[in-house]
C-alpha cells in the first residue's frame, strides 16, 4: 500500500488554510502588541504637531 | 532518508513544497497590505476620489454652517447670508485641491500651495454689516475669523509644521527617489510570489495535481491574513485619535480607510474563494483517484 493511499492522521483538508495563515496572524499579533502602543503614541504626538485643533 | 511517494515526489521535495507555499502565502498577503499602503502615499486618483467623498463634503458643510452660526451669534452678521455664498460644489473644489496639495507632498516631498476659500463674497456681507454698525468687533478680525473656520474644517494643518518638515526631510534624503522606490516594492512582492509559485510546481512537477493542494493553501491563507489586514484597517478608521485632534480631518481619514479597507476586503474574499476552490478541486481529484485505485 502506497503511502498516498494510507489514511492520514494529519490536518483535515479544509484547516490547512488556516493553519498556514494562524503562524502569520500570530507574527502580526505580536508586533501590534509589543510595538502598538509606542506606534500609537508617536502618531499621537506627529498628529498633535501637525493638525490644528 | 528520502521516502518516495505515489507520484514520484520525495518527502524533501513536499516540506520544500510546503516551505515554499507558506512564504507565498506571507508575500502574497504581505504585497497586497503593501499595495495599499503605496496606495495610500502615493494614489492620485484615491486622493481625488476621497476628495469628492459626498458624506465627507455634506459632514464638511454641516459643520461649517454650525459654525457660522455660532459665529454670527457672537459677531453679530447674517448667517443665511454668509451660508449662502458656502456651496458643496465650492467645498468640493476646495478638497481637490487639498488632494492635490498632499499628493504633491506625498510623491514629490514638496508641499505646493496651501488651499484657500475664496473670501470675496463673505467679505461683501461682512462690510455691509459693518456699515449697518450691527458687527460687535472689527470687519478684518470677523472675515479672517469666518475664513480660518471654514478652511480648518477642510485643510486643519499647520502650515509652518509642513513646509518646515517637508523642507528638513528633503534635505536630508531624496525623497522622489524614495518613493519611486516604494511604488516599485507591490511589483518586487508580485515576482517573489510568482518564484514561489515556480519553485512549488517544480518540486510537484510529477504528480502535478498535489500542487493545486500547495496552491489553494496559500491563496486562502493569504485571503485570510488579508481579510485580518482589513480588519485592521477597520480598526484604524474608527480610532478615536484623529477624532480627538481634528473632526475634519478625521473625516477624511474615515473615507480614505473606508475605500482602502473595501478594496483590501474584496481581494481578501476573492484569494480565499479562489484557494478554497482549488482545494475542492484537489479532493474530488484524488476522491476520485482513490476510488478508482479501490476497484
Amino acid at each position: 500500500m502506497s503511502t498516498e493511499n494510507k489514511k492520514r492522521s494529519g490536518i483535515s483538508l479544509w484547516l490547512l488554510p488556516i493553519a498556514t495563515a494562524a503562524p502569520i496572524l500570530a507574527a502580526a499579533a505580536f508586533g501590534v502588541i509589543r510595538f502598538g502602543p509606542k506606534i500609537h503614541k508617536l502618531l499621537n504626538i506627529l498628529i498633535k504637531l501637525v493638525v490644528k485643533a | 532518508m528520502n521516502r518516495i511517494t505515489t507520484g514520484g515526489t520525495t518527502k524533501t521535495e513536499r516540506v520544500c513544497a510546503w516551505i515554499a507555499a507558506f512564504l507565498l502565502a506571507v508575500f502574497l498577503s504581505v504585497t497586497i497590505l503593501g499595495t495599499v499602503a503605496v496606495q495610500m502615499i502615493t494614489s492620485a486618483g484615491l486622493h481625488l476620489n476621497v476628495a469628492a467623498d459626498a458624506g465627507m463634503i455634506e459632514k464638511q458643510y454641516r459643520e461649517i454652517c454650525e459654525n457660522i452660526d455660532v459665529m454670527a451669534g457672537e459677531y453679530g452678521f447674517s448667517a443665511e447670508n454668509v451660508k449662502v455664498t458656502v456651496t458643496r460644489e465650492e467645498l468640493k473644489e476646495m478638497n481637490r485641491k487639498s488632494a492635490e496639495f498632499w499628493t504633491g507632498l506625498l510623491t514629490k516631498g514638496e508641499a505646493g500651495t496651501i488651499p484657500r476659500w475664496n473670501i470675496v463674497a463673505i467679505q461683501n456681507i461682512i462690510y455691509t454689516a459693518a456699515e449697518e454698525k450691527t458687527l460687535t468687533e472689527d470687519a478684518q478680525t470677523v472675515i479672517g475669523d469666518v475664513r480660518e473656520m471654514i478652511e480648518n474644517t477642510v485643510f486643519p494643518l499647520r502650515e509652518t509644521t509642513i513646509t518646515f518638515g517637508s523642507k528638513m526631510a528633503k534635505d536630508m534624503a531624496d525623497i522622489r527617489g524614495i518613493i519611486q522606490s516604494v511604488r516599485q516594492l507591490p511589483l518586487l512582492g508580485a515576482l517573489v510570489c510568482l518564484a514561489c509559485a515556480g519553485v512549488i510546481a517544480l518540486l510537484l512537477a510529477k504528480e502535478i495535481f498535489q500542487s493545486l493542494k500547495y496552491y489553494g493553501t496559500a491563496l486562502a491563507a493569504g485571503g485570510i491574513v488579508t481579510l485580518a489586514g482589513c480588519i485592521g484597517l477597520l480598526v484604524l478608521r474608527s480610532d478615536g485619535m484623529l477624532q480627538e485632534a481634528n473632526a475634519g480631518l478625521a473625516g477624511e481619514f474615515h473615507a480614505l480607510f473606508g475605500k482602502l479597507a473595501l478594496g483590501c476586503g474584496i481581494v481578501g474574499t476573492l484569494l480565499v474563494i479562489a484557494g478554497y476552490l482549488l482545494l475542492y478541486f484537489f479532493s474530488r481529484k484524488k476522491n476520485s483517484e482513490t476510488a478508482e485505485s479501490e476497484t
